[in-house]
């Protein structure tokens, strides 16, 4: 084999070909890991909010709560299913909800938004029983009080104290709460019962979720609902629901790699141009190993590990550059609602862009190393 | 001279074809080189020369005739065979020197051996002793831009010793350096003969190096046209093409 040392001293030689064309890998690599720990958030943050023992029930033919509605009697029949668990009390862990995007305008600038409410009942805290309050109190029923998810706050600057001017009516902050990172923090929460007057539901709901005492318990009420003659709804657990949110995000992650691609061409005729340059003015260099006795393959293998280095280097910064996103928060629409997530750079992404970088060294090292391999010594030499 | 020679030359032709004219660069080439001889091949420019020391040093092919190489045929060789043997038989000194400018001397004397199976231990070993003898053991470290054309030429001596091979060729060694170096170069080609008993054949222009040599041979359009023994005075005019 060709010394390492061969290859590593020419890349060090011609440096600035060597960064200029690392350069387009670290380009393609960071928009490729930024991209994927974009959507792996997105998917991380909408698994996060599901509980394997809730199913989540909608309204039929829906696959989202922005849509569904359900009215009195079907919720009333539901909730005492069997395989829904009780409280002490005796009465149905269920929590009946209605979820609105509603119009508001902040009171300095004029830019409406949309912002998510959900209004409850108290039996919601012990069906969702992963959120807690950060920091205040919880809204009291028949009040405008709202409490808002923590990256609502983030998102919006809200504070405790300040009033949101929603439908008609000035709702007060009064609470902040967090949910292990589920799409509840990207919401507003209020009492049902008021939401549902001020924008006339009233009778009608979004969605009921269903407690179950144990995740197959859950499994087995959502599979029963599925396929009851008696009731008409889609019952979907709600890890199960919020993978199918999730899967929303299937089409951006086709056009990120596609981006990727056609950017990871670029780094490939960048190599392709850089190797083919520093071949032909080694050729003579190549006849001389060959004379010596460096069999074709050695000179194949040793060019293409040169395209390779210059890949790994520009990888390298490219994983650097784009793990720097990591943990950054952003809100993001996904179909009706909006989820607020944290980039996440995980291993396998940090794997998935290394091969990405290397497989384009590779393509684009493969037809100069070809054409080094085909270098004939003595026409080369004289 | 041993009664087996080194080298066998048989009947040897060289055509190339240039569209569709048909070029005979070498015809009728028979020749034999003895072991450790020092043999220096002359003759005008374009006569075949390099031709001539590219089929015996095993990087081309006859068009017809034969060559054996202490017994072997290398004549029918398939490339990565013949690849192979020149690694252990024959070392190679160029005109231009053709040292790799980003390897050191040591590394560019290493290269051969890594081609070999040999321990890390003994390649140094033989790296240093290869260096040692061309007289370099102070620029170990060096590249070949931070050396003379004459250090330069000496680092590709001791490459070609490196693998201590049977034959060394050398084409135009002296071509590219001063008469001084040359006279140096030829010293250490002269002294790898009589004291390595290395089989030296020397292409070359220059009357003086030619008279360094035990043998000198002289082709013409691509026939020998004379051999004349140094050593012994001895004057000998072939007709070559009567064998
Ligand atoms: N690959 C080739 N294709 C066509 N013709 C060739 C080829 N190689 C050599 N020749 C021709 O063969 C002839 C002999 O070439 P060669 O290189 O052996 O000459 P030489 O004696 O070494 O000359 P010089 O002293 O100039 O180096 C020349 O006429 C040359 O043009
Ligand atoms: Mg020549």
């Amino acid at each position: 084999m060709v010394p390492l040392a061969y290859n590593y001293r020419n890349l060090q030689v011609r440096w600035k070909t060597t960064l200029m064309t690392a350069f387009g890998f670290t380009l393609v690599v960071a928009a490729l890991v930024i991209m994927l720990a974009f959507l792996n958030g997105i998917e991380a943050a909408c698994i996060a909010s599901g509980e394997p023992e809730n199913v989540i029930l909608l309204s039929k033919g829906n696959q989202d709560e922005v849509l569904s509605q359900m009215e009195r009697p079907l919720v009333a029949q539901v909730e005492n299913s069997k395989g829904v668990a009780v409280d002490a009390a005796g009465r149905p862990l269920a929590s009946r909800e209605l979820f609105l995007a509603v119009h508001h305008r902040p009171p300095e600038g004029d830019e409406f938004h949309f912002l998510q409410v959900r209004g409850v009942l108290p039996a919601a805290f012990r069906v969702h029983s992963q959120l807690h309050l950060l920091s205040g109190r919880t809204f009291r029923p028949g009040q405008s009080e709202v409490m808002i998810g923590k990256g609502v706050q983030r998102t919006h600057h809200f504070q405790i104290g300040d009033t949101l001017e929603i439908g008609r009516k000035q709702w007060q902050i009064v609470g902040v709460f967090e949910s292990r990172g589920a799409a509840f923090e990207s919401e507003l929460w209020c009492d049902l019962n008021e939401l549902a007057s001020q924008f006339r539901r009233d009778g009608l709901y979004s969605t009921v979720v269903l407690r179950a005492e144990t995740p197959q318990g859950a499994e087995e009420l959502a599979e029963r609902l599925r396929n009851s003659r008696s009731v008409s709804v889609e019952a979907l657990t709600e890890p199960k629901y919020y993978q199918k949110q999730a899967e929303q995000t299937r089409l951006l992650q086709t056009a990120a790699w596609v981006i990727a691609w056609f950017m990871g061409l670029g780094a490939l005729f960048g190599v392709m141009n850089t190797q083919f340059a520093a071949i032909g003015q080694r050729s003579k260099e190549i006849a001389v190993l060959r004379i010596l006795g460096f069999p074709a393959r050695a000179i194949l293998l040793s060019f293409l590990i040169e395209a390779l280095g210059i890949a790994a280097v520009g990888g390298s910064f490219g994983v650097a550059l784009g793990a720097a996103a990591n943990g950054v928060t952003r809100s993001f629409s996904l179909g009706a609602r909006s989820i607020d997530f944290a980039f996440r750079v995980d291993g396998p992404i940090v794997v998935c862009a290394g091969i990405f970088a290397l497989l384009m060294g590779l393509l684009g090292g493969l037809l100069p190393a070809l054409s080094a391999m085909r270098v004939k010594p003595l026409e080369a030499l004289r | 001279m041993s009664a087996q020679p080194l080298i066998v030359v048989d009947n040897v032709a060289k055509e190339y074809m240039r569209g569709s004219e048909r070029i005979v660069v070498l015809r009728d080439v028979n020749l034999e080189i003895a072991a450790a001889d020092f043999v220096a091949l002359i003759g005008p420019s374009g006569s075949g020369k390099t031709t001539l020391l590219n089929l015996i040093a095993g990087l081309d092919q006859p068009t017809s005739g034969r060559i054996w190489f202490d017994g072997l045929e290398i004549s029918k060789l398939d490339e990565a065979r013949l690849a192979r043997w020149r690694t252990n038989a024959v070392g190679f000194v160029f005109q231009f020197f053709h040292l790799i400018p980003v390897l050191t001397a040591y590394e560019n004397v290493e290269l051969p051996l890594l081609l070999l199976n040999l321990t890390a231990r003994r390649r140094r070993e033989q790296v240093l002793m290869a260096l040692d003898l061309v007289g370099l053991s102070h620029r170990l470290h060096h590249r070949p831009g931070q050396l003379s054309g004459g250090e330069q030429q000496r680092v590709g001596i001791a490459r070609a010793l490196v693998t201590d091979p049977k034959l060394i060729v050398a084409d135009e060694p002296t071509g590219d350096l001063d008469h001084v170096k040359s006279g140096e170069i030829l010293d250490l080609l002269q002294s790898l003969q009589q004291e390595l008993q290395k089989t030296i054949l020397l292409v070359t222009h220059d009357p003086a190096a030619a008279a360094r040599a035990r043998r000198v041979l002289r082709i013409d359009k691509g026939t020998l046209v004379e051999d004349r023994s140094m050593h012994s005075g001895r004057f000998r005019l072939f007709e070559w093409t009567v064998q």
